[in-house]
């Protein structure tokens, strides 16, 4: 009875350090497809800035970044320490409101991109940007935390454009690409450190598991007076 | 009474007669001594006194250089530097000037580096040309947050030091931080205002404990450490390429990148001396390779 109890103890705890090692599978996944679209980025947004011509395409422009509700995407930008003691939840759904925001910022660019070839590119690029936040929702699952569901496909986060010689439409289109360029940064580093601390929990989960069968089958013997 | 009170009125007269009513030509006025900071080029008329004295002259060295009340440099180089006097024509010294010559300072051409991301970053500056008189600077950053931004002091050893080492520091942003650097001196001052992403100037310092042992079978296993300047390598992943070079290092081949902290190399040439070079960068590819690390040496028994 005892060795069946133990038994039963020892697969609880084994289904959890299972679970835990597919959620760092599933990180690790995420991860490797953050790289991917940040090297796809680099291709892109050199096209991109030739596309919309100087001063866009001169190597150190940086217009003035537009404090409009349609460029609402959350910054990327943090402190060190603020980063390294988020909670996995929260680092996971400061992502997902991220990827949600600028997956539609970017079909709004492609949608009113003129050069055929820069539009494909911009369009296979969505559908990597729509599977990472598919993978990071499905972690956000795995790990019980709430998410905010899926963006609104709809729902432009750019108004309307009427001509892509609008000046300000320019630097709108700048900036989504070096908000998206930040986040691939920041999304790498958020994945990393994830792994590292599933990595650290499926660990001491081992040893409690290793810990509590041999506490079962071989008890502290109880000493002679 | 009256006796007394006529010699106090001599004793008093006496005194301010000394006072005001001095004969300079048995004590001759204290001569004037002051320094003038003159930028290299222009040109400078230097009077002696009121400038109006007749029969001055100005000395360089103790040498007469020019005969008048006022001096006269024209397109002033290095060489005007010195200690000029002014003579009055009984020969008596009446000023002492000390002539600098230098440069107004230009604005400052700035770099920046983060050997230690994302804790630290480094910013040092030139001048050009070298001011060559006396120069301090002014380092701050600040980044330009939405609510109150912070002006930081950028920390220095001292107002001559051209480096300095900031530290709050903001990641991931897309606004740039701004680096304000003042260079000030007796001539003037200039300022260089530059924008950075600290994501984007990250720099590693090159590995450390390069090792290289022979394994049999004509292999060498490489092995390294991150630089002790990284804060954090666990979180912020370095990546390596290790670089092999031969024929008195005409040749060469790099290998990795490689997440791992070290590689073995196989199908090497028995008898070849190999020197071998580590350097690090940022595991997404941001900022700037390191510099390769000091060579090591080995070369392979020919048997």
């Amino acid at each position: 009875m005892l060795l069946l109890a133990a038994m039963v103890g020892c697969v609880q705890v084994e289904d959890r350090a299972v679970t835990l090692s597919n959620e760092r599978n599933s990180i690790e996944r995420t991860y490797e497809l953050t790289k991917y679209l940040d090297h796809q980025l680099k291709e892109i947004k050199d096209t991109y800035l030739l596309y919309l011509g100087p001063p866009f395409s001169d190597p150190d422009f940086s217009p003035p970044r537009p404090n409009i509700s349609s460029l609402a995407v959350p910054s990327a930008a943090t402190r060190v320490d603020l980063w390294r003691g988020l909670e996995n939840g929260a680092r996971l759904a400061q992502n997902q409101r991220a990827y949600s925001v600028l997956l539609c910022a970017v079909r709004e660019l492609a949608r009113s991109t003129l050069c055929p070839y820069l539009q494909s590119s911009l369009l296979h690029f969505c559908s990597g940007l729509s599977g990472l936040l598919g993978s990071i929702s499905g972690l956000m699952n795995a790990l019980g935390v709430a998410t905010d569901g899926h963006a609104p496909l709809t729902t432009p986060a750019l108004s309307p454009r009427p001509a892509l010689n609008d000046f300000t439409r320019k630097v709108e289109g700048f900036w989504v690409l070096r908000e998206l360029q930040s986040w691939l940064w920041r999304s790498a580093k958020d994945f990393t450190r994830l792994k590292k601390r599933l990595r650290n929990t499926v660990w001491s989960h081992t040893l409690h598991l290793e810990c509590a069968w041999k506490k079962r089958t071989h008890p502290p013997q109880k000493k002679r007076k | 009474m009256c006796l007394k009170t006529g010699l106090w009125a001599l004793a008093v007269a006496a005194f301010f007669s000394q006072l005001c009513c001095e004969d300079t030509s048995t004590h001759p006025p204290k001569p004037i001594s002051r320094g003038i900071y003159v930028a290299i080029g222009s040109s400078v008329k230097l009077p002696c006194g009121d400038g109006m004295t007749k029969g001055t002259e100005w000395r360089v060295n103790g040498s007469m250089l020019v005969s008048g009340p006022v001096l006269h440099l024209h397109n002033t180089s290095l060489e005007d530097q010195g200690i000029y006097t002014c003579h009055s024509p009984n020969g008596g010294h009446i000023e002492t000037l000390h002539l600098w010559m230098g440069y107004a300072p230009s604005p400052p051409v700035v770099q920046c580096w983060s050997p230690s991301y994302p804790l630290k970053a480094v910013c040092s500056w030139t001048q050009t040309p070298d001011p060559i008189l006396p120069t301090y600077y002014i380092a701050t950053y600040w980044y330009p947050r939405t609510e109150q931004p912070l002006v930081h002091s950028c920390r220095r050893e001292s107002d001559q030091d051209q480096q300095c080492i900031l530290e709050e520091l903001e990641l991931y942003a897309t606004v740039p931080h701004l680096v304000n650097i003042t260079a000030v001196n007796a001539l003037g001052s200039a300022t260089r205002i530059l924008p950075i992403l600290i994501d984007d100037i990250m720099k590693p310092d090159p590995p450390v404990n390069v090792k290289v042992t022979l394994q049999p079978g004509r292999k060498l296993h490489v092995q390294w450490a991150p630089p002790p300047s990284w804060p954090d390598p666990v979180n912020f992943t370095l990546k390596y390429k290790v670089q092999f070079q031969w024929d008195k290092r005409k040749t060469a081949s790099i290998m990795g990148p490689y997440e791992s902290l070290s590689m073995v190399r196989s199908g090497l040439v028995p008898g070849r001396t190999y020197h071998i070079q580590v350097s690090a960068m940022d595991f997404m590819g941001q900022g700037q390779s390191s510099e390769w690390s000091d060579p090591v040496t080995i070369t392979l028994p020919t048997s």
